[in-house]
């Protein structure tokens, strides 16, 4: 990863490379995965043998081996492909991680459609809604290799466990204006009478589309903390006659409902539209904007609706 | 040096609280004489390091209980050394503000992970003694498993990782009653012989009595005491429900309780009335 900008990397890349950078310094960081592969994480192995484990394709075991060393004082980072690490492993990070509050570091690769035409068992589409329901867990989903690097800084001190959803594509940062992580959104862009609020991927498709209709003046926003949400964005939101929240997760369980519960606990009213994936699809293969249009994700179907809004 | 039939008299004084306390206040009576036995060779044997006064001090002997139904015989033996007090066992346990459940919650002083779920004490014990040996602390890590869930295929995910990290500090106890929560086991796994299972993942096996405390204890010192490169499986053969005739062997028992006739005689069994 050397001489490369933190800004040109992957989103793995850019997590194992700062990772490494704090884990030099610090011997109880460890590194452990289910025999995955990436290019930091080849330099991260040549440099901190002894903080990397490879435990092999048995993700039960390890969330709860890392639970074990959490406990003896080590700060445990989990690095696998979201669904396998998540789905197969639910039940370890309810009762190992959750109720025992042990801040583990889950870094899951895939999210959404990600691993597009590997299909279902590859796809991360339900990670944000099962995590959603479980007690302390801290959600992030990031928009960018940028917004990475600032999670795994602020996770090396965190006191309840997290989970990062890293996109497997390379996605270009799109802002640099700086932004407060505890946040856990940012305005990309003010608008009118309409917002998109997204989160990862989704985002650069969000600002393409906005661009490209320039004149509807569509406002922006980027949630990278889903759980537990900014109270605050329902302010930033106020000023906005439609809301749409786009994400590549199925349409239950991800930010949209959790929108719609802060308004609905806070008694006011949304006028939100929630595109997300919906069931008959979720089991599909197919090239990644394949899928996503056949959820009304991809850019023509999201301008058509942003259009027809007034 | 203990007084001679110290372990005997201690293991039947805790049957008879381990009977009343369950009379009072519910819980797993069979599993809990399963492996009462066990108990009183690991705490009161000395094989296991503890300090009642300071749970997490930094040099005890990690001790996972990863069958979380022996909550009952937990619960009583870490009252009886001094963990926790005798109120929260007999107004707080399955009752009152339920500062004691019906699985182990590490919330309890004594108690290093919550269990319940089956076929997770092995795995995280595994972090756990690897977490030890990285730390270069000579702690050892014992995890008491019941047979039962060694259905489960985690228990074997952990089997291949300590021997791959040579957990030498690490000692797996099962207490091998040949029943799970319904049946014996024969009738529905033919997953038995868990000797030559370990044996074949590459572990150190050892068998005893898991109802001679003597000789239990022998067998841990001399395990403790030996240079093994090896994680180590006990198979601790039990009988459930040992210590009230009635019961003992009677896989309904997992579930069900004492009527009141039951009651009388189990108390008449071990002289409590």
């Amino acid at each position: 990863m050397k001489n490369k900008k933190i800004s040109d990397l992957f989103q793995r890349d850019s997590f194992i490379s700062t990772l490494l950078e704090y884990a030099k310094k610090d011997k109880k960081i460890l590194l452990i995965t289910n025999d995955q592969g990436a290019i930091a994480l080849d330099d991260y192995k040549k440099h901190l043998p002894n903080q990397f484990i490879n435990a092999g394709i048995s993700e039960q075991n390890i969330i709860s081996v890392a639970a074990g060393l959490q406990k003896e004082g080590f700060n445990c980072f989990i690095y696998s492909i979201s669904s396998f690490i998540i789905y197969r492993a639910i039940e370890q990070i309810k009762i190992d991680l959750c109720s025992m509050k042990l801040p583990v570091k889950i870094f899951g690769v895939g999210s959404g459609y990600s691993y597009a035409i590997d299909g279902p068992t590859h796809h991360s589409t339900e990670d944000i809604g099962l995590l959603n329901m479980m007690p302390y867990m801290k959600i992030y989903s990031p928009s960018d290799s940028l917004v990475v690097k600032e999670i795994v800084k602020s996770s090396l001190n965190s006191s309840e466990p997290i989970y990062v959803r890293l996109d497997r594509e390379y996605l270009a940062p799109l802002s640099l204006k700086k932004y407060n992580l505890d946040q856990g959104y940012r305005v990309i862009k003010k608008g009118q009478k309409t917002c998109i609020i997204t989160h990862g991927y989704m985002l650069t498709k969000a600002y393409k589309i906005a661009k490209d209709i320039k004149h509807k003046n569509i406002g922006i926003i980027d949630v990278f903390k889903i759980k537990p949400l900014n109270k605050k964005v329902v302010k930033d939101l106020s000023k906005y006659k439609n809301i749409i929240c786009l994400e590549e997760h199925n349409e239950n369980g991800g930010l949209g409902n959790q929108i719609s519960n802060l308004y609905f606990k806070n008694k006011k009213n949304i006028n939100l539209v929630k595109i997300g994936l919906k069931e008959k699809t979720i089991m599909g293969y197919g090239s990644r904007d394949h899928l996503n249009s056949l959820n009304n994700l991809d850019e023509k179907s999201v301008t058509k609706l942003l259009m027809s809004l007034k | 040096m203990r007084k001679k039939n110290f372990y005997k008299k201690k293991a039947f004084e805790l049957r008879q609280k381990l009977l009343s306390l369950v009379i009072e206040n519910g819980g797993h009576l069979s599993t809990s004489l399963s492996c009462l036995d066990i108990m009183v060779a690991l705490y009161y044997g000395k094989i296991i390091r503890f300090k009642a006064s300071a749970p997490n001090w930094i040099n005890r002997d990690r001790f996972l209980i990863s069958k979380g139904h022996a909550e009952t015989i937990t619960y009583l033996t870490l009252k009886e050394l001094g963990f926790i007090s005798e109120t929260m066992l007999s107004k707080h346990y399955r009752k009152g503000k339920f500062k004691l459940g019906g699985h182990i919650d590490c919330s309890v002083p004594g108690i290093e992970f919550s269990t319940g779920s089956l076929g997770h004490g092995l795995n995280l014990a595994c972090g756990t003694a690897l977490g030890l040996k990285k730390k270069k602390n000579k702690s050892f890590t014992f995890v008491l498993m019941s047979d039962g869930e060694c259905t489960e295929g985690t228990v074997w995910e952990a089997a291949i990782f300590a021997k791959f990290h040579k957990l030498n500090n690490l000692i797996a106890i099962i207490d091998y009653n040949n029943i799970s929560a319904t049946d014996f086991t024969k009738n529905f796994t033919s997953n038995t012989n868990l000797v030559d299972k370990f044996k074949s993942f590459g572990w150190k096996t050892f068998s005893v009595d898991g109802h001679n405390i003597d000789q239990m204890i022998k067998k841990f010192n001399k395990i403790k005491s030996q240079n093994l490169s090896s994680p180590v499986l006990i198979l601790a053969k039990t009988i459930k429900g040992k210590g009230i005739k009635f019961i003992e062997n009677d896989p309904a028992r997992h579930t069900k309780g004492l009527n009141n006739n039951e009651i009388k005689k189990a108390k008449k069994i071990l002289k409590l009335l």
